[in-house]
């Protein structure tokens, strides 16, 4: 059972450049898919066009169906209603993802609000349980702070807090941990890992960073100028991979990340 | 392991520690680092954000002076006002930084961005000796001499980064201090860049000073690692030992929360 | 941390990112910059912009060294007559030849225009650039003496200064000079600022460049795309300013023309010769308008940003 789909999604500028090349790929319900790509590539942008955020004069053309629906026939209401409540994004860098102006717990009370019609009091009890759920457990403290007041980390867990607090079918993440020191970094790809299996929400992991997809992911998706170039599993392109620019970022990827071994003495 | 007693460091912190503020409220950024970079032996600095990284960049550039300690240059303290120490020191030690968008003037072209240094150290007779070097840098870098009359905006980042490094060494410097070189590049362009580096170490004969978050690239490319943590030095050493038997669990808890491949 | 050409306004001409070879994969967004200024040089407003100013131009270069008739005191036709063969454009209350002295005007124009924008300019990025790269307490003197003379109203220092020196044309480029190089310092200020915070800056230092070396390499050139748009804007200013200087009788006296005083001379008797009334404030609003086009298609050609995805 197919929970996202994507069919020969073609992404044009005004100009006529072509941005997105007949992309095409699927994730399974409860599946985890990793999308893979240098700058440039598209990997952003393909996202984006998912949750119908394409940046003014830009087309798509194509597929996107979530369950069985195209998101891209929708108009800009029926768009709204599925953007958190079904298909929800978690960003890359929280401190301009999330409205400076607004303390935390009205931000993630908001979509609770928005899509499941919550009162006032019922979204901010579910806020705080949100907020334990991903492990920001001085709930009081937190809801009542504003972004800049939280460090890179607990921003992230907001972000992650306020995607899931609709129980959508499908996360949507575009580097959420680049931003992050490799301690927090770890922390939050656990956490995720952890929600992932709990909730059994499909996930749909953008990265152009190899070892953090592969952790997390369990299909892969390799895009490059546009265009998808290999669509295979995680454990497939490690070991094997069909194609040369996939055995080309394995083996740059492989060699930048090399750490020292111990001496065998 | 005898050169570390014996000879003079080519550029050292000793006790240095800078505060910001006043009024009551100061922060320190960094607290009594002793670091010694000697020639051949180069040193990776690594540490997440807030270790105090970019405030330490600026005083192995001499571009700070520390609240308390001294940063020293082959053995005499580092002052602002000894114009003819501080022009010595900037000819031998040279700077990549981490962003190859902002760190090129866009409104010069290749050439005049690589002889900056050349001009500002004066260097070089004349125009002619300056634009020789300017040609022979870029070469070794793996850019042609038709990039001397483009533009930065012209590159892809990795280009950009190695007009950068151009820059650097055409002072022909001893030490080369590198703030994230490659954080900001592809993974392909990454390992391009890594290795250019690794070359120029060996063929130059330039040590390396790394600052970066990037465990990896310290490990391949620095005999020595200093794992510096809010603001002071966590963990000091060879770097095989420090990366791969760490004795801080702090180290230990960095090195664990690298993903890698498998 | 990457770089973000993967964002939606990436280009995508990228060949493999791999071949790091040098020509290939060129930053392709910044190919199109070039193409586009080529397409940019059509730009509507600085076509038109520049026609319009340099018709003004030409007008009072020409008018320096002959006008139909001398500028004087005293006319020679008939008072207030209509368009004639001997007077193109009629004659004004005193028998003047209304064309001499629009063209005498235009020269005025230029010169007042030229002058305090060279007064703001120096003055202004000086205290701009000081107060963006010394220390602290330059900043804040600058930013003080700024706001001070923003608030002073160029009407109110224009009289001050009039009432010292008497009216005259210096006196009047001086007000204009000093109100306009209060906004080219405020101006100058910030650009500056921000481009001592770039890398490159940094990298400059570390190789020894100084403090001047800094500002006439780096600073300057990335400010001065900016600062010519605003020169032109003030041009512009500086003219309507003179211009209401002279209508209330504080700038330039006879024999020097005048378009304000043109307007003055000529309200009272506007239904008897409109030409001399309405002329000269035609020629004022074609200038302005001409400089602020010019300023607006200089800003098109030279800002990335601005141009759109072709």
């Amino acid at each position: 059972m197919t929970a996202l789909e994507v069919r020969d999604l073609t992404v044009r500028t005004s100009g006529g450049r072509t941005l997105l090349d007949a992309v095409s790929w699927e994730v399974p319900f409860g599946g985890r898919l990793g999308i893979i790509g240098e700058s440039g590539s598209g990997k952003s942008l393909t996202a984006a066009a998912i949750l119908g955020l394409l940046p003014e004069g830009m087309t798509a053309t194509g597929q996107v169906l979530l369950d069985g629906r195209d998101l891209l026939t929708l108009g800009e209401r029926a768009l709204r209603a599925v953007r958190g409540a079904q298909v929800a994004m978690v960003f890359q860098e929280p401190l301009t993802a999330l409205d400076p102006l607004m303390t935390v717990g009205r931000q993630i009370a908001g979509p609770l609000r928005l899509h499941r019609g919550a009162s006032r009091t019922k979204a901010r009890e579910l806020a705080a349980d949100l907020c334990r759920l991903v492990r920001l457990d001085d709930t009081e403290r937190i809801l009542g702070s504003y972004p800049w007041q939280l460090s890179g980390g607990q921003r992230q867990r907001v972000s992650i807090a306020m995607a899931l607090a609709c129980e959508p079918r499908v996360l949507l993440a575009d580097e959420p941990t680049t931003a992050l020191d490799v301690t927090v970094q770890a922390e939050i790809l656990d956490l995720l890992d952890e929600l992932i299996e709990r909730t059994g929400t499909t996930l749909v992991f953008v990265s152009h960073d190899l070892p953090v997809v592969a952790r997390v992911a369990r299909d892969l998706v390799v895009m490059r100028s546009g265009q998808v170039v290999e669509a295979t599993t995680v454990a497939q392109a490690l070991e094997a991979p069909a194609h040369p620019y996939t055995r080309q970022l394995l083996a740059a990827a492989r060699a930048v990340s090399r750490l020292p071994q111990e001496d065998p003495r | 392991m005898t050169d570390e007693t014996t000879s003079v460091p080519l550029l050292a912190l000793h006790g240095v520690s800078r505060e910001f503020g006043g009024r009551g409220r100061t922060t320190t950024a960094l607290d009594g680092v002793d670091i010694a970079v000697h020639e051949g032996r180069s040193v990776g600095i690594v540490g997440e954000s807030g270790a105090g990284k970019s405030t330490l960049l600026r005083l192995l550039l001499g571009l700070d002076t520390p609240t308390s300690g001294q940063v020293s240059y082959r053995g005499q303290t580092l002052d602002r006002r000894d114009r003819a120490l501080l022009k010595r020191f900037r000819r031998e030690v040279q700077v990549v930084l981490q962003d190859p968008r902002s760190s090129l003037d866009p409104r010069m072209t290749v050439a005049q961005i690589v002889a900056e240094p050349l001009q500002s150290l004066r260097i070089g007779a004349d125009q002619r000796e300056r634009s020789a070097r300017v040609d022979e840098v870029l070469g070794w870098v793996g850019l042609d001499a038709d990039a001397r009359r483009k533009y930065p905006a012209q590159f892809s980042g990795g280009q950009r980064q190695r007009i950068a490094i151009a820059r650097a060494l055409a002072p022909s410097p001893k030490v080369l201090v590198g703030d994230e070189p490659v954080s900001a590049l592809d993974v392909s362009v990454r390992q391009q860049i890594m290795e250019l580096l690794a070359r120029l170490r060996t063929e130059l004969g330039l040590t390396l000073v790394l600052v970066s978050h990037d465990v990896a690239i310290v490990g391949q490319l620095c005999e020595e690692t200093v794992v510096l943590r809010g603001g002071r030095v966590e963990e000091a050493g060879e770097t095989r030992q420090v990366l791969t038997r760490p004795t801080s669990p702090y180290t230990r808890a960095l090195l664990d929360a690298v993903p890698t491949l498998a | 941390m990457t770089d973000q050409l993967d964002s939606p306004r990436g280009p995508l001409s990228t060949a493999a990112p791999s071949a790091d070879a040098p020509g290939s994969a060129p930053d392709a967004s910044a190919a199109a910059p070039r193409r586009a200024t080529a397409r940019r040089l059509r730009s509507p407003s600085f076509v038109v912009g520049a026609s319009m100013v340099a018709v003004v131009v030409l007008v009072g270069l020409v008018a320096f060294f002959w006008t139909p008739y001398t500028i004087g005191t005293r006319g020679t036709g008939e008072r207030l007559g209509g368009p004639s063969a001997d007077f193109w454009l009629g004659t004004d209350k005193l028998g003047r030849d209304v064309l001499s002295q629009l063209m005498a005007g235009a020269t005025n124009a230029v010169v007042v225009a030229v002058c305090s924008v060279a007064i703001a300019a120096v003055l202004g990025i000086t205290l701009g650039v000081l107060a963006a790269s010394t220390t602290r307490w330059v900043d804040v003197a600058v930013l003080n003496v700024v706001d001070l003379m923003i608030a002073f109203p160029t009407l109110l220092l224009a009289m001050l200064i009039v009432t010292v020196r008497g009216a005259s044309l210096s006196s009047v480029i001086a007000a204009i000079g000093i109100s306009g190089a209060a906004v080219i310092a405020r101006i100058t200020r910030i650009n500056a600022s921000r481009v001592l915070r770039e890398d490159y800056v940094v990298a400059a230092a570390a190789s020894g460049t100084g403090w001047w070396g800094t500002v006439r390499r780096h600073v300057l050139p990335n400010v001065a795309p900016t600062l010519l748009v605003q020169l032109m804007l003030l041009a512009g200013a500086a003219i309507l300013a003179e211009a209401s200087l002279s209508y209330l009788g504080l700038g330039p006296r006879p024999p020097y023309a005048s378009w304000g005083r043109m307007l003055n001379e000529a309200q009272a008797t506007i239904s008897a010769a409109p030409l001399a009334a309405i002329l000269p404030g035609l020629l004022i609003a074609w200038t302005v308008l001409g400089l602020n086009l010019l300023g607006d298609g200089i800003r098109e050609r030279s800002d990335p940003s601005l141009r759109g995805d072709r």
